[in-house]
């Protein structure tokens, strides 16, 4: 597409704005981008360094997680009235980062935005990957883990069952089925992939691994006709389920009786956040990948600047709903909420809630700046703000809300323990192992989709 | 068709997606039947110009998914309001909205799941093996590659003129697609493997259920033993915390304790003061009744050991003596509650040994209410009326000589319970050789077994014990005295 008579000062994407694979590629050619990565002999250098001290970390997460659970929930700083420390702020954290994918996924694709096809399997993974992060969480939070079954309605000898009309136990489903369907909607997406890559396979080992997951894709047009229909059912199932999953999350805290926690705008407010934490994410993965590994006319300038938009709009969107919860607890007339709230900007967690406010309401506001959406040094640095914010986020609601109890006498002051502060290290190691390991052995962009949308894909049957 | 049974088929390139669909109306219109496109993505207008029937997929997930809500509705009626009913705050335990988020992710779950699996099933997938595959120019297909490939099974098949059709209908290139000779299977032995494989693999399923579906008089198996073993003070335990090492606590001089305050205090210790009361509290009336729930007690808690007439041969006593005969326990047998020694003891001093235990006897203090110990007592000395021995009096006791009088005092002490005249050790030594003969002692030194040793080893046992012994197995006997000692030494110099 791109012309050597186009003069170098005019923009590429300016002149071809609908193109959304740059440069001069062609069918194949996007083929070798995107398994030359995985076929080359060794990862880029700077793989190592990350990928060792991800390991490290996970090492971490694993010692924490054995001490825990062979001394109990003690060591954590949780305890009244913050019996839910950092371990639930972590799980809302992870969970919420684990929403782009779907989103990216089910959302935009049902709405027919292409330009999601570069950057889908990335945040998909990364929603598979937050998730597990999540889902240890609570897991662990249980104390005794070894009795964790009795969450789910297994038939046992004790003629148990759960309570279904706890939110706890929704969640329970909401985050296995969201899981379960994130990881058939990824994997489903990777199958033709596989056969690409195994289509092309110098060795044995890649032979047989990427045949045997590629489940003997033939690229079949009978085969196309209902994978595209699955496709689409799963898309339309996911759509929905991603915004439960959040709302789910929120009903943790809604359906409790307490000031700051016990508001109706919680769902919304919670599966905007999570869009908005789950885009931040994908930013800060995919602005160093696509350098790293050479993807950048796939995951192109214009995917940044449209993810920088999403950003924005989510970013005012949680915004709102804070300014919101400020004038519900005036308006209410409650004093309990309206403490709870004052309590909130100016109690003793003041500078948590003023880190929240800048990072998430403030410094997305410069993504008004067309500039300020191209530069990608700083879109990174933006989303990390927006990680770090939406972590602060949700540590305001959980332990603002949990500090002031109703008997001022049992009002606590929360400090973490340092297995708390190594454990959320610890399962940033768990999702950056992942997430190297993914970047290293399985087709970072999907191949297929990406071909779909360049204009050779197109049979120009017109003239019938 | 054709003849040749390994032949699969023709296959067929096209130059872009435009030419294979163009390609693809002409093989649809000449009637064939077997035949597909293979192409690296799927290419839109493909399916009209192939005529591909529309899949029936989104009702199969239509049904799955309403089986799944009927399930999600089913499972949490049936276990939350008929099977395990229990009440949260006195609210319905069936009620709709509360119900809606799990029925609404299992929904999901299930037309997800069908979904999925339902298009990899009608897709005949996995198939890890395809004649296509044996064409290496066929690795295009997943790469820029637009192929169409028609069976040789298709009624309308023939090979010269279905290939020159193909070259017509604008086929880059056509390829005669032939299956393998060899099977295409998995080898014998790697199925066999994989069979073993899985079948090892629900060993471990079978023995899980095997647990679950019996009864065991075992204790369950505890992975992680805080439940079992907690860290705590108790009451014998050993600590470095306090001074004494002991984590039980004596109580604060000068203080009573809830339940302590008495206002007979002998009723509840036998004792006045430092010594024990000789009778029964005088506020008790020793009648039919008080003696009846005094036998009923005392056939509970006493006889099992000291038998019912307390003999001493009660059947605990029997069946420990078995054992001990035969080398596999060492057994005191209990004392007999008739001999001279119980007969002559104080009621006081009785009580006290019931409430607080004795040697190897432990205490029912906190098992028998006070009133229906001193109904044990009264009991006792009912059936020391029957059975009881009686001394000899004080002049029969002059006329008697000192190894007489020693012998005597021997038996009524009860220290044959643990020590033997005949040279075997029972729980102590033996008497045989004792006067005169060297002593070895736990600190090391060595004493001779005289009069004085003996003295103190009945009034002071733990003063200095013997090497090889239990240190407090031998117990003081405050209330010998010391002519009786000296008789007892006659009769033990003897013993030779």
């Amino acid at each position: 597409m791109a012309s050597s008579a186009i003069p170098a000062s005019i923009d590429h994407e300016d002149l071809f704005p609908a193109a959304l694979v740059q440069g001069d590629n062609d069918l194949h050619s996007v083929t070798e981008t995107v398994c030359g990565v995985l076929e080359a002999p060794k990862p880029p250098k700077a793989w190592y360094p990350i990928f060792g001290i991800a390991v490290a970390l996970l090492g971490v997460l694993g010692a924490m997680i054995v001490y825990l659970v062979m001394t109990g929930v003690g060591v954590w700083g949780n305890n009244q009235p913050v019996a839910w420390g950092w371990p639930i702020v972590n799980f809302v954290f992870w969970v919420g980062i684990g929403h782009a994918g779907t989103l990216i996924s089910a959302v935009l694709f049902l709405f027919r935005q292409d330009w999601r096809t570069g950057i889908n399997r990335f945040a998909e993974a990364m929603t598979i990957f937050a998730v597990v992060c999540a889902g240890m969480f609570p897991a662990i939070h249980v104390g005794r883990i070894w009795v964790i079954w009795w969450v789910f309605p297994v038939p046992n000898q004790m003629s148990m069952w759960p309570n279904f009309r706890s939110p706890l136990l929704w969640d329970v489903f909401a985050v296995s089925t969201y899981f379960s369907v994130s990881l058939l909607f990824w994997y489903m997406g990777l199958v033709p992939d596989l056969a690409t890559v195994r289509d092309r396979a110098k060795t044995k080992a890649r032979r047989f691994w990427y045949g045997l997951f590629s489940l003997g894709w033939t690229g079949s047009n009978r085969h196309w006709h209902r994978y595209e229909r699955a496709y689409l059912i799963l898309a339309a199932l996911a759509t929905p389920l991603v915004l439960s999953v959040h709302s789910v999350v929120s009903f943790d805290f809604a359906t409790s009786q307490l000031p700051g926690w016990h508001t109706t705008i919680l769902p919304p407010y919670f599966v905007a956040g999570a869009i908005f934490s789950g885009f931040a994410m994908v930013l800060t993965l995919s602005i160093p990948a696509r350098k790293m590994f050479g993807l950048e006319d796939l995951i192109t300038a214009r995917h940044i600047d449209n993810m920088c938009k999403v950003i924005m709009a989510t970013g005012m969107m949680v915004g709102y709903a804070y300014s919101m919860e400020f004038f519900m607890a005036w308006y209410s007339g409650n004093s309990y909420e309206g403490f709870a709230f004052v309590n909130r900007a100016f109690g003793p967690y003041w500078w948590g809630y003023w880190i929240m406010v800048s990072c998430n309401v403030l410094s997305p506001q410069i993504f008004w700046f067309k500039k300020a959406r191209k530069n990608l040094l700083l879109v990174f640095i933006i989303s990390l703000f927006v990680n770090l914010g939406m972590w602060f986020e949700r540590f305001v609601i959980v332990v603002t809300s949990l500090n002031r109890d109703f008997l001022p006498s049992s009002w606590h002051y929360f400090s973490p323990t340092w297995v708390d502060v190594l454990t959320l290290l610890g399962s940033f190691g768990l999702f950056f192992t992942l997430f190297m390991l993914f970047c290293r052995y399985l087709p970072q962009v999907a191949i297929s989709e990406v071909k779909n949308v360049m204009p050779q894909a197109h049979p120009h049957l017109d003239d019938h | 068709m054709t003849n040749d049974k390994n032949f699969y088929g023709l296959l067929a390139e096209f130059e872009d997606p435009t030419a294979l669909c163009k390609g693809a109306e002409r093989v649809r219109d000449a009637g064939y039947k077997n035949w597909d496109c293979h192409t690296p993505f799927p290419v839109h207008g493909l399916d009209d110009c192939m005529g591909v029937k529309f899949t029936r997929l989104p009702w199969i997930v239509l049904t799955m998914g309403l089986i799944g809500l009927a399930t999600g509705v089913w499972l949490q009626w049936w276990t939350n309001s008929v099977d395990y009913a229990y009440d949260i705050s006195g609210k319905p335990v069936w009620s709709l909205p509360a119900n809606v988020p799990v029925i609404f992710e299992v929904t999901v779950l299930f037309s997800a799941f069908t979904a999925f699996f339902a298009m990899w099933g009608i897709n005949g997938l996995p198939r890890w093996y395809h004649p296509l595959f044996r064409k290496n120019s066929f690795a295009k297909a997943t790469d820029d590659g637009f192929f169409l490939a028609i069976e040789a099974k298709d009624p309308n098949f023939a090979l010269g003129r279905t290939g020159d059709f193909l070259n017509t209908i604008g086929a880059k290139q056509v390829e005669e697609v032939r299956e393998a000779d060899e099977p295409t299977g998995l080898p014998g032995n790697v199925k066999a493997k994989l069979w073993i494989t899985a079948g090892v693999m629900l060993i471990p399923i079978g023995m899980v259920y095997q647990t679950w579906d019996s009864t065991t008089t075992q204790p369950r198996v505890h992975i992680v033993k805080d439940m079992d073993k907690q860290d705590r003070f108790r009451a014998q335990g050993e600590t470095s915390f306090f001074e004494d090492g002991r984590m039980s606590r004596s109580q604060i001089t000068g203080t009573v304790a809830e339940g302590q305050f008495y206002e007979d205090e002998s009723f509840v210790t036998g004792k006045d003061g430092d010594s024990h009361i000789a009778a029964l509290p005088a506020s008790l009336t020793v009648d039919e009744e008080f003696l009846a729930e005094g036998k009923k007690n005392f056939e509970i808690f006493c006889g099992l050991c000291h038998g019912n007439t307390g003999a001493g041969d009660g059947p605990i006593h029997e069946r420990a003596a078995m054992l001990a005969a035969q080398g596999e326990a060492k057994w005191v047998q209990p004392t007999d509650l008739n001999g001279v020694r119980i007969v002559g003891m104080e009621d006081g001093k009785i009580f006290d040994t019931i409430t607080n235990g004795l040697n190897t006897m432990p205490a029912y203090g906190g098992q028998i209410p006070a009133q229906k110990r001193w109904a044990i007592i009264a009991y006792m000395r009912a059936l020391q009326a029957e059975y009881g021995e009686e001394g000899p009096s004080a002049d029969e006791l002059a006329a008697m000589t000192p190894v007489e009088r020693g012998e005597l005092v021997l038996n009524q002490q009860g220290c044959m319970a643990c020590h033997t005249t005949n040279g075997s050790p029972l729980v102590g030594p033996t008497f045989q050789g004792y006067a005169g003969s060297d002593i070895k002692l736990t600190t090391g030194e060595t004493v001779k077994g005289d009069l004085a040793y003996l003295t103190e080893s009945l009034r002071e046992p733990l003063a200095k014990t013997r090497e090889g012994a239990i240190p407090g197995a031998m117990v003081p006997f405050p209330n010998i005295t010391d002519e009786q000692i000296a008789d007892l030494f006659e009769y033990l110099s003897t013993l030779k």
